[in-house]
């Protein structure tokens, strides 16, 4: 149940992120000076859009799920699951960001889905989870040490 | 018989999309060959192991490298869609499984190489639609 729970909380807040992002950057201009002054004056304009502010909390609540639910799940379940989130991107891309996703993208994504759970099903040494900033060892070094940590505080 | 000349859009976004994919997948690489010289967590105190995070030499490089795949990712959203960004990116684990099969000697079984051809036909066919299906606002912010 709580293996569930995470795993929706994770591929959820996954695409909230990339989808609070897309907003926020899709709602202004298009970025297009990148010579050394333009870069950073594109990353100032990036780190204060409020939108992206906020979807950069929600990878932030993504990761730190994927945490516990490495601490309740397997690899092998968890890390597959993570890539649900491409299909929950596309489909709010397509009805709360309103694009007009045509029957390639659609086949597209759901190749590349079916690909990421091949992909990432058997080997989690280099395998990346569908959220930023999730390198494998790390994430489950530190699922790991929760798990040890339970261990020893739980009967 | 000239082919046609990509557009200036078509031009950053393939660029853009380049970048995105190969510093997630090296800096993923860097991050995990930075964490296996790491110690256990729990068996060393977490001071010593605050410090023994910020002098690998690994890890710095890898979060930094992780840092520029998020903003060229963020970048993209500015004049391409959501649902052409986030499949294309996906190359990124095709990058990783050769990395693991050729730097870090791992086995990479058959189920995985044909997961390798499904992301690469998925990219194809995302690939082929246009960049962007809704007007982005022409302004240029900075």
């Amino acid at each position: 149940m709580l293996k569930w729970a995470l795993i929706l909380l994770t591929v959820f807040a996954s695409s909230a992120g990339d989808i609070l992002c897309a907003r926020g950057m899709s709602s202004g201009g298009e970025l297009s000076d990148f010579g050394p002054s333009g870069l950073a004056r594109a990353i100032r304009y990036i780190v204060t859009r409020r939108m992206v502010i906020l979807g950069g909390l929600s990878y932030a609540v993504a990761f730190f799920s994927l945490l516990g639910l490495l601490s309740v799940a397997q690899l092998s379940v968890a890390i597959p699951a993570t890539a649900l989130s491409f299909v929950v991107d596309t489909i709010g891309a397509r009805y709360l960001l309103r694009e007009h996703v045509p029957w390639k993208r659609w086949a597209g994504v759901a190749c590349v889905t079916a690909g990421v759970i091949l992909t990432v099903r058997s080997g989690p040494t280099l395998a990346t989870a569908r959220t930023q900033h999730a390198p494998m060892h790390a994430v489950a070094a530190a699922g790991h040490a929760g798990e040890r940590a339970a261990s020893v505080v739980l009967p | 018989m000239n082919a046609p000349r990509p557009s200036p859009r078509a031009t950053k976004t393939i660029v853009f999309i380049a970048i995105a994919v190969l510093t997630n997948s090296f800096g993923n690489l860097m991050l995990a060959l930075g964490m296996d010289r790491m110690p256990a967590f729990t068996h060393v105190p977490f001071a010593h192991y605050l410090i023994g995070l910020l002098a690998n030499p690994f890890l710095l490089p890898g979060a930094a490298l992780s840092a520029v795949y998020t903003l060229a990712q963020i970048s993209l959203f500015s004049w391409a869609d959501l649902s052409f960004v986030i499949p294309c990116t996906a190359a990124s684990y095709i990058i990783t499984t050769l990395l693991g099969e050729f730097i870090m000697g791992e086995q990479v079984e058959w189920a995985r190489w044909l997961g390798v051809v499904l992301i690469t036909f998925g990219v194809v066919l995302v690939a082929e639609t246009p960049v962007a299906t809704k007007p982005h606002s022409a302004e240029i912010p900075c």
